[in-house]
């Protein structure tokens, strides 16, 4: 290592930290901002520190009269069917259009990046319309429907299975397995980074989705976090932004713990799907 | 990982396999393979392509905010919804503002998020998953508690405007004049998507094998000079899948100029897929379809060219 | 990868054009509107039971929870499902739910939406005799018909008044304006006492603005729709004089066209950058809680809104209604609970629960209400107000209006080439009635 190479590493280090600043500092003012009281915010909006820290109130409102314990259930058994459905179907998609020769699978790869263009705010009163009929309204498995195989996580497990040496495949073939048990003992172990991509892309479509469980859910049984956060903060002719922002601390905790957890893989899972 | 190298040498090798063993496939293969798409095929069946067909079908109607309860009852005028649409002065200009949102959005996001991902890759060799994480940051926050923050900074005598007032320049009405209030939202969908980018850009440059790096510094290149003429030509398929989700992204903008600014002032915020909720709120069905329809239509010719465009050359 | 065989296409063609097909053949066109049989039922007063599914928007529904106590001890055997739905999405959900059948009993709608949601024809006749319609203020009441027919029941209301600082008025020497010539000379005096741009107007340009016109335009004796409802009536002569005095205002530099927008509103009246400026009866609720409790009783003042050069007093109506689902599935029960919060007595114990005013002009007797001298204004502006067009465009008109109302505000066009240009759009648009 050269003098030039600390010089520029020292300069790449402040870039870096001067970006995550950036980045950062809109979350300073939302976390700051859960401390405050509705009163902090009209009368000095811009400002930083709440008066204290000790204020929990807009924490203990979401969880006491907002109702947000059911909401966080909730919210949690939909993402986590979203993200196992996902999983396991997106897999079997991907398995089949990039290592099994079929009549159609050029149209169904088309189906695929088609669906991953839609705009959905188009399509919502049609599906909602199905959903109706298949008897699904308020209901969680409704809610998860639509998301059980969402096309990204086709394209990524598709991806992810070109990369994936047809010997080894044809090994099992010739050992005599059939496609069911070359999918699960030779593809599937060998997914891990593949699964962590789809299990983070589709837990945070799932986890922030709005519109949709908005209109499914009919009663609070069924509403998921974000509905919540939309019934708590649009108070009558103003937002409760101390609610508004706890609420957005609530449910940003468990996506950042998860990505925290899982970014080494993801990262991997993104590399390894070759980007074909 | 042995898998991620697969990517830049092996394949032209396994096309050929596959092509060959495609010949091979027994029939009885193709209904297992059925069997593999199954769940994908009924959940798009049922939640895309009925929901997308009716859509087209009632592009073609004049269904209004008083036939939701009886859809049949509307009368067919074929293409006269697009012809309507499509010479809306309101509808133009927010097709304008969705294009300038995708040539100045998508370019922007992959340049910075391209150049943080080469800082990580090789700029730097500590601390690089906590910088990453917090870039990444955006990506996973409440889109609404993000736009309170943007609404607020922005506003006349928020935070900004002060900051600029101490160093002595008067600072715009940011949401109120429209070219600064489209650079305020473009601001904040940067912020959103930069994480992605730097993230798949990162995961492309890691699956660029050390020896490639080794040789080219070995003939003494210069930095840029590599990343130009090496790293870049081999980032492309890459390139081409962020291009794509990119762009994809921009074109279906909605929340940030809808949460924002709410596609004002006089409309120069407004994107495609917000005049399509609002001709919803407005209870012109068939407008908000046919709109949904010229957009989709625009994502894939657009999406189509990029494909001919970065396919990876022969 | 988006290559298909010819096969493929010709089946797509196929199954499309089957589903035009069925739509066709199931006789598209529309009937000539089923009569509505709910208004010849009557709803008599013994106890409601069932279930009775309500929504309501994000800000009452928590206060509305305990209120409906007394209700539900009155009908033992009724259980009440309450649903929080967020303000906003209110419409969108309702208008989903209507389209597919799977609906509530009773819902509340807001009064500027009000009558696009009544179009979907999802909403059920008000019965003949459940309420007195001279009972509610007109404002109120009107904003229910569809076709000359009620199809809500008023349930709150306000105006929008004029707030104003008393002590910094009274420090310039100035008395509130009751006329639109005062107006002007009311803010000529607060910029000679030092304050720039006193006066806080509605530059939103949103359809919120296209309101605060149309109390303009009434004060005018002017009106932006044709009394039949069936043409847009926004260029007329009457209607150009109240936006040049409107625009006059900013010409002056007695408003700013740039704020107060967003959060800005308390802070700049706390520390006096506006002085005056119309908003609803709650505002001074939001004063005290930045500044302290008893800070507007001591700071504020409330006028009626100044008068047009005729004398005309007019005002913006806003407000809630309770409407029930022609899908109901227990419709006897939806009307009784409306019948119920659409009783005077009720109203003011909701007033004192929540703060939403009374639609019953015999409510605002009460002395709670009547000893209030901040909402003395409001129940002086109540009879003059004026509720939004009642017509399903409005939204969309609206938006358009306020849209040309900045180009006046900033002195890019005038009043009158603005108001021809939104005349000329919202011909296109039509307003909905025939």
């Amino acid at each position: 290592m050269n003098r030039l190479h600390v010089v520029r590493e020292s300069g790449l280090y402040l870039a870096l930290c001067l970006v995550s600043a950036l980045m950062l500092l809109p979350f300073a003012w939302v976390a700051f901002g859960a401390f405050k009281t509705q009163g902090e915010f009209m009368s000095n909006p811009g400002g930083w520190l709440p008066e204290s820290f000790a204020n929990l109130d807009n924490f203990i409102v979401l969880f006491t009269e907002e109702g947000f314990g059911p909401y966080l259930v909730n919210s949690i058994i939909v993402s986590a069917v979203t993200v196992l459905a996902n999983v396991l179907f997106c897999s079997m998609a991907g398995y089949a259009l990039a290592k099994l020769p079929f009549r159609g699978r050029g149209l169904l790869m088309g189906c695929v990046l088609v669906a991953m263009t839609v705009p959905y705010v188009a399509l919502f009163v049609p599906q909602f319309l199905i959903t109706v009929q298949l008897g699904l309204v308020n209901t969680l498995a409704g809610i998860v429907a639509p998301m059980l195989v969402m096309p990204l996580g086709v394209f990524i497990m598709r991806q992810f299975a070109l990369s994936i040496p047809d010997e080894l495949l044809e090994a099992a073939r010739i050992d005599g397995a059939g496609e069911f048990g070359i999918f699960l003992r030779v593809f599937l172990p060998l997914l891990g980074p593949a699964i962590a991509t789809v299990s983070i892309f589709t837990f945070l479509a799932s986890w922030n989705s709005f519109l949709w469980p908005l209109v499914v859910a009919q009663t609070e049984e069924v509403f998921t976090l974000p509905v919540g956060l939309a019934t708590a903060s649009q108070a009558s002719n103003t937002t409760a932004y101390g609610l508004l922002l706890a609420g957005a601390i609530v449910v940003l905790l468990p996506v950042l713990i998860l990505f925290l957890f899982l970014q080494r893989y993801f990262i991997q899972g993104i590399a390894a799907t070759g980007l074909k | 990982m042995a898998l991620q190298t697969t990517s830049v040498g092996a394949v032209p090798v396994h096309r050929s396999l596959r092509r060959v063993r495609a010949r091979r496939m027994r029939p009885a293969h193709a209904g297992i393979a059925w069997l593999f798409v199954l769940p994908f095929v009924v959940i798009f069946a049922v939640f895309t392509a009925v929901p997308a067909a009716t859509a087209v079908v009632l592009t073609m109607t004049d269904i209004g905010v008083a036939d939701l309860r009886d859809p049949f009852g509307v009368n067919f005028v074929f293409l006269e919804n697009f012809q309507t649409v499509l010479t809306a002065p309101d509808f133009l200009r927010s097709a304008l503002n969705t294009v300038i949102y995708v040539g100045i959005g998508v370019p922007a996001t992959m340049a910075i998020g391209f150049l943080l991902a080469l800082a990580l890759d090789s700029g730097i060799r500590r601390a690089r998953s906590v910088f990453r994480a917090i870039i990444y940051v955006p990506v996973i926050a409440n889109i609404v508690a993000a736009a309170v923050v943007w609404q607020y900074a922005f506003t006349l005598n928020g935070p900004i405007n002060s900051f600029l007032a101490d160093l002595g320049i008067v600072g715009p009405n940011w949401l109120g004049t429209p070219t600064t209030a489209l650079f305020v939202v473009l601001l904040l969908t940067i912020w959103r998507t930069t994480g992605t980018c730097m993230v798949l850009f990162l995961a492309g440059l890691q699956s660029i094998p050390e020896e490639v790096h080794e040789a080219a510094s070995l003939d003494g290149a210069g930095y840029w000079r590599r990343v130009f003429q090496m790293t870049l030509p081999l980032l492309r398929p890459t390139t081409l899948l962020v291009t794509v989700l990119m762009s994809v992204m921009y074109l279906n903008i909605f929340e940030e100029p809808f949460l924002v600014t709410d596609g004002g002032p006089l409309g120069s915020t407004k994107s495609v897929a917000l005049w399509v909720y609002e001709q919803f709120g407005f209870g012109n069905m068939s407008n908000a379809m046919t709109g949904s329809i010229v957009l989709l239509l625009g994502v894939l010719v657009i999406c189509v060219i990029q494909f001919r465009m970065l396919r990876p050359k022969q | 990868m988006f290559t298909t065989t010819s096969r493929q296409r010709r089946a797509l063609a196929v199954a499309a054009s089957a589903v035009a097909a069925a739509l066709l053949l199931s006789g598209c066109g529309r009937g000539d509107g089923d009569a509505d049989p709910a208004a010849s039922i009557t709803i008599d007063d013994a106890p409601a039971t069932g279930t009775l599914s309500l929504w309501i928007g994000s800000g009452e529904a928590d206060a509305l929870e305990g209120f409906l106590d007394e209700f539900a001890s009155e009908n033992p055997d009724l259980e009440i499902e309450l649903t929080n739905v967020p303000s906003d999405s209110l419409d969108t959900k309702l208008t989903t739910a209507i389209a597919s059948g799977e609906v509530p009993d009773l819902t509340m709608l807001y009064s500027q939406t009000q009558s696009t949601m009544l179009a979907t024809g999802g909403f059920a006749a008000v019965p003949d005799g459940l309420v007195d319609a001279n009972a509610f203020f007109e404002a109120a009441y009107d904003g229910t018909l569809v076709d000359g027919v009620s199809h809500a029941v008023p349930w709150y209301a306000y105006a929008n008044v004029w707030f104003y600082r008393k002590d910094l008025v009274e420090q310039a020497g100035a008395t509130p304006p009751t006329t639109w010539d005062e107006t002007l000379a009311f803010a000529e005096q607060l910029k000679a006492a030092g304050h720039p741009t006193p006066l806080g107007l509605d530059v939103g340009y949103d359809a919120y603005s296209a309101q605060a016109l149309d109390a303009l335009v009434h004060q005018n004796d002017g009106s932006l729709i044709s009394d039949d409802l069936a043409t847009w009536t926004i260029d007329a002569p009457e209607n150009v004089e109240a936006l040049e005095f409107w625009g006059s205002l900013f010409a002056e530099a007695d408003a700013s066209p740039d704020g107060p927008l967003f959060l800005d509103t308390v802070p700049w009246f706390t520390s006096g950058q506006t002085v005056a400026g119309g908003n609803g009866p709650w505002f001074p609720g939001f004063l005290d809680e930045a500044n302290g409790e008893g800070w507007s009783a001591e700071h504020l003042g409330a006028i009626v809104p100044p008068a047009g050069p005729d004398g005309t007093v007019s005002a913006n109506f806003g407000g809630g209604s309770l409407a029930v689902l022609k899908d109901a599935a227990n419709a006897d029960a939806a009307w009784k609970l409306a019948r119920y919060l659409a009783e005077p007595d009720v109203q003011v114990a909701w007033y004192e629960t929540f703060g939403n005013l009374p639609t019953t002009e015999a409510a605002w007797d009460e002395p709670v209400i009547a000893d209030n001298p901040l909402l003395a204004a409001v129940r002086d502006a109540l009879p003059h107000a004026v509720a939004v067009p009642a017509v399903p465009t409005w939204s969309e008109v609206g938006a358009i209006i306020g849209q040309q109302m900045e180009r006046v505000a900033r002195g890019e066009a005038s009043a009158q080439e603005a108001l021809a240009e939104a005349q000329a759009q919202a011909e296109a648009i039509g307003t909905g009635i025939e």
